[in-house]
């Protein structure tokens, strides 16, 4: 079941970010031929969105997010635990208030309509109380994970490779 | 308050939280407690995500994983060969060519360097080279192709302090060939020291390297399609980056034949995870903004640093020292998102052209993820290849030598990055 939900989400996020690409792309392309299609941007910057939450979410799964561990790593495997326990609960209260926020939010942002799409502006806005709740049920999930034992909670460093 | 939430944000960070949410909740804390509604915090985070030259980013980073699929590197490193494997120390030479051709298609230097230490790695183990030397030349290699454009390192300075992207493009190419020369002048001193081998007997006759040159035409062609490209304004950064991966899949799928559709997927499953992964650190850093400017946090640090000398030289020889000290602890992504909007104005307000100082920048940036104890390239190719942490240190700082020393040229003389930018913009 997991394994479902979780090739279910990994293959929306891939969707979203490969329509970004290919609406960047003919976006250019019609211009360029003097036709320009001017939703395209919208519909690419609303797909980015929903591709960066989902994505952040998978690689919050993968472990893949950047950590420092240099002051860590030297410190006794208990008090590594009891760190990473404090921040994984840090994280999921950080995580409730960017949900609650966040639908606040969307709320309000119901009438106001993405460029000129015809979109409401509150899909975009929407992805982020969603995220924030995909990665709060990653972290509570992880939580759980480590009560039974399954898992272990201590700070590993992880680098980001992007540049 | 910046100066407490800064505090929190680094105690928070070193204990080691994700930076990202290292990040979040020390600056949620201003949302919740400053002057601002909350709900301006989410408002912040939805707002980072809509801006469409921020895409150039992903765009980039997904075109890189295509290149290397394409059937592109394997044709590189021939070429490569052919081009440098004469030199004492052949293998070497062929790693640090590589990495400047691989700099045309690709933008990161953390790809580039894993690459190298999976495909030549091993060879150059074979023929005895010491295992610091393999992963020093593979590492600091890597650094020419986040300096040649395109360059991801570049376009997020570019994105976060409002400077065209064109020109840093451009800016990066002179830079790019005078790191290739420097790191190899140094690979072939220590070669030569050691009595490491050519790869080739004599140089190849002309007829072959025009062959392999030919052979390598779609990415050797790929930067000036991409320069010609912005500079007419046929597309911007960002579309230029849909451009680079439609082109990826059509030299891979077309031409070359090597990419499968299972391979562009891996790609894309790959692609979204690091766009995840810098996504996140940029949301959830994009709430500092709000809270820097409020407390004209840039203007103050403008002050205090013109204060301690105006003089331009000085001021950016005393910020490059600084960054390369923060490079050896933090990761670059971070250093980018957290320096780039308060070192803007700085240098601006004594006068330092903003794609001189880029160039500058991103190059002691990405340095920081090559220069021990914390570094991603370093930590990538040491752990493919199995090199402990000292014997790569020794070994590296040769080359760590030379960028510096490039660096401190550029400094100096800053007509060497701006010359081409001003020739083909005018």
């Amino acid at each position: 079941m997991k394994q479902i939900l979780y090739k279910l989400e990994e293959w929306l996020a891939m969707a979203f970010f490969a329509t970004t690409t290919v609406m960047v792309f003919i976006g250019a392309l019609t211009r360029t031929v003097g036709a320009p299609l001017v939703w395209s941007v919208d519909v690419a910057q609303l797909t980015f969105a929903w591709a960066c939450v989902l994505g952040a979410d998978i690689a919050l799964k993968h472990n893949s997010h950047v950590v420092i561990d240099i002051a860590v790593k030297k410190m006794p495997a208990a008090v590594r635990r009891a760190l990473g326990l404090c921040w994984q609960i840090a994280i999921l209260v950080f995580l409730g208030l960017l949900i609650w926020y966040g639908v606040d939010l969307t709320l309000l942002n119901t009438q106001r309509s993405l460029g000129d799409a015809g979109i409401s502006y509150a899909w975009v806005t929407v992805a982020i109380p969603v995220g924030a709740a995909l990665m709060a049920i990653t972290t509570i999930d992880r939580l759980f994970g480590a009560m039974t034992g399954q898992q272990s909670l201590a700070i590993e460093g992880r680098d980001g490779d992007a540049i | 308050m910046t100066g407490t939430l800064t505090i929190v944000f680094l105690v928070l960070m070193f204990l080691g939280m994700p930076v990202a949410f290292a990040i979040g909740i020390a600056f949620m804390f201003f949302y919740l407690f400053g002057p601002m509604p909350t709900s301006i915090a989410v408002q912040k985070i939805v707002t980072s995500t809509q801006s469409f030259p921020l895409l150039a980013v992903p765009l980039f980073v997904f075109a890189g994983h295509l290149m290397n699929q394409s059937g592109i590197t394997e044709r590189l490193i021939r070429l490569s060969t052919v081009l440098t494997g004469w030199i004492r120390g052949g293998l070497a030479h062929v790693a640090i060519m590589l990495a400047a051709l691989m700099g045309g298609v690709s933008g990161s230097a953390v790809a580039d360097a894993a690459m190298e230490a999976r495909i030549l790695g091993p060879s150059m183990l074979q023929r005895g080279y010491a295992r610091g030397f393999v992963c020093g030349s593979i590492v600091v290699g890597s650094l020419i192709t986040a300096t040649i454009p395109p360059s991801i390192g570049l376009i997020l300075y570019g994105f976060l302090g409002n400077v065209s992207i064109g020109r840093l493009f451009v800016g990066g190419i002179v830079p790019g060939v005078l790191m290739t020369l420097f790191l190899m002048g140094t690979a072939y001193i220590i070669a030569r020291r050691r009595g490491y081998e050519a790869e080739l007997e004599r140089i190849p006759p002309l007829r072959e390297i025009l062959f392999k040159m030919w052979d390598c035409k779609w990415a050797l062609l790929f930067p000036i399609f991409l320069i010609v490209g912005i500079r007419y304004g046929i597309f911007t950064p960002s579309e230029a980056g849909a451009f680079a991966v439609v082109y990826a899949i059509f030299i891979g799928m077309v031409v070359y034949r090597e990419l499968t559709l299972e391979k562009l997927l891996d790609c894309l499953r790959h692609s979204v995870r690091d766009v995840g992964m810098i996504m996140l650190i940029i949301m959830l850093s994009s709430m500092i903004g709000y809270v820097i400017t409020l407390e004209s946090v840039p203007q103050n640090a403008t002050e205090f640093l013109v204060g301690l000398t105006s003089n331009k030289y000085a001021l950016m020889l005393l910020i490059i020292a600084f960054i390369i000290a923060l490079g050896c602890l933090l990761e670059s992504t971070v250093i980018v998102l957290l320096l780039t909007p308060i070192l803007v104005p700085i240098v601006s307000a004594v006068g330092v052209d903003l794609v001189h100082f880029g160039l500058v920048m991103m190059t002691c940036v990405t340095l920081g993820s090559m220069t021990p104890p914390v570094g991603v390239a370093m930590f990538t190719v040491c752990g493919i290849l199995k090199c402990p942490m000292d014997e790569y240190t020794r070994e590296a700082l040769p080359f760590l030598g030379a960028v510096i020393g490039l660096v401190v040229i550029m400094i100096f003389w800053p007509g060497l990055v701006l010359f081409l930018p001003n020739l083909v913009f005018g």
